[in-house]
């Protein structure tokens, strides 16, 4: 796999010690498999940029479903029924906590980076394209439904 | 929302940038429209091409200026039309290369304005993520906390929309 492992564990890691902070401790991790198709098979899609000595796009997809969910457990448990401008900015926050987190556990292996602001995507049949050279995906399950990581990076 | 005064300090070299970028690899002279502050969702057309803007280290002159993202988006058959126009090759649908003209665009077009950006306001280091590329249908696009503009340019190949959004773009 030519996209090191050292670059995906920041992420694995930041996921769960995120989710852990608002209460999400049952989290089961799939395996690491070499993405070999653009389809989507989530409606709501966050991207987060990584800029310095590691470079790319990270996204993170799920159902409408599991982002009200994310976004009621973000929002300290005030439900969440629609994807509102709210909501919006919560699932966007949970994905600039977790790129942030896997941005600091980077800088204490001496590598310098900095995130852009999340861009959240919701729509139908979404083709994602986040890389020129490869891309790698990771889907956990967790008590807010299912989560997937796309990781398109290099050094 | 509407009455946001922003500073076109970051707004104009993204749009001088557009011209010059879309003249340049597409031989044709876009047409293009008014700056309009967008104060809802962004609608894709059906393809839509990101870009992150990180912000490095920003001195007082710059004002309030953060993090950005920069967005281009247009209908799948434009997408194709431009990608034909930059290989001169034929093609069926959105295939990698369609993917790749549209990534360069963004890129090129994102990079003229902050190299304009870092130039004008010394300590400024603004830098570029890579482009994403999302398609689909009825894509409502969102960069909560950014305060964004939008122009269409309009060329032969059909219209392409570009969105510039920041962090205090309020001036």
């Amino acid at each position: 796999m030519a996209l090191a492992i050292e670059l995906i564990n920041p992420f694995l890691k930041s996921f769960v010690n995120t989710l852990n902070q608002f209460g999400v401790t049952n989290i089961k991790k799939g395996a690491v498999k070499k993405k070999e198709r653009l389809e989507s098979d989530y409606e709501v899609n966050v991207v987060v940029g990584i800029v310095g000595d590691v470079k790319g796009n990270v996204t993170y997809n799920f159902s409408v479903e599991t982002a009200k969910n994310i976004a009621t457990t973000m929002m300290m448990g005030m439900e969440v029924t629609t994807i509102d401008e709210m909501a919006k900015s919560a699932i966007s926050e949970m994905a600039n906590m977790i790129t942030g987190g896997a941005s600091g556990i980077y800088e204490t292996m001496k590598k310098e980076t900095d995130i852009s602001p999340p861009t959240l995507i919701i729509g139908q049949d979404i083709k994602i394209w986040i890389s020129q050279v490869e891309t790698l995906s990771i889907e956990f399950s967790t008590d807010l439904g299912i989560i997937e990581l796309n990781i398109g990076l290099e050094v | 929302m509407c009455s946001l005064n922003l500073n076109l300090d970051y707004i104009n070299p993204f749009l001088i940038s557009g011209v010059g970028v879309l003249n340049d690899l597409l031989g044709e002279k876009p047409v293009r429209s008014e700056v309009k502050i967008q104060t809802t969702s962004f609608k894709s057309e059906g393809i839509a091409a990101i870009v992150g803007i990180t912000k490095g280290r920003i001195i007082e002159e710059a004002g309030q200026l953060g993090k950005g993202r920069i967005l281009i988006d247009m209908q799948k058959e434009t997408a194709i039309k431009i990608a034909e126009a930059i290989y001169e090759e034929k093609y069926d649908d959105v295939t990698n290369e369609v993917f790749e003209s549209i990534s360069e665009i963004v890129n090129m077009i994102s990079g003229g304005g902050i190299t304009s950006i870092n130039n004008k306001f010394k300590g400024t280091n603004l830098r570029l993520s890579y482009p994403s590329i999302f398609s689909g249908k009825n894509l409502e696009i969102d960069s909560p906390k950014l305060k964004s503009v939008s122009v269409k340019f309009k060329l032969s190949m059909g219209e392409l929309s570009l969105n510039i959004a920041f962090e205090g773009i309020e001036g």
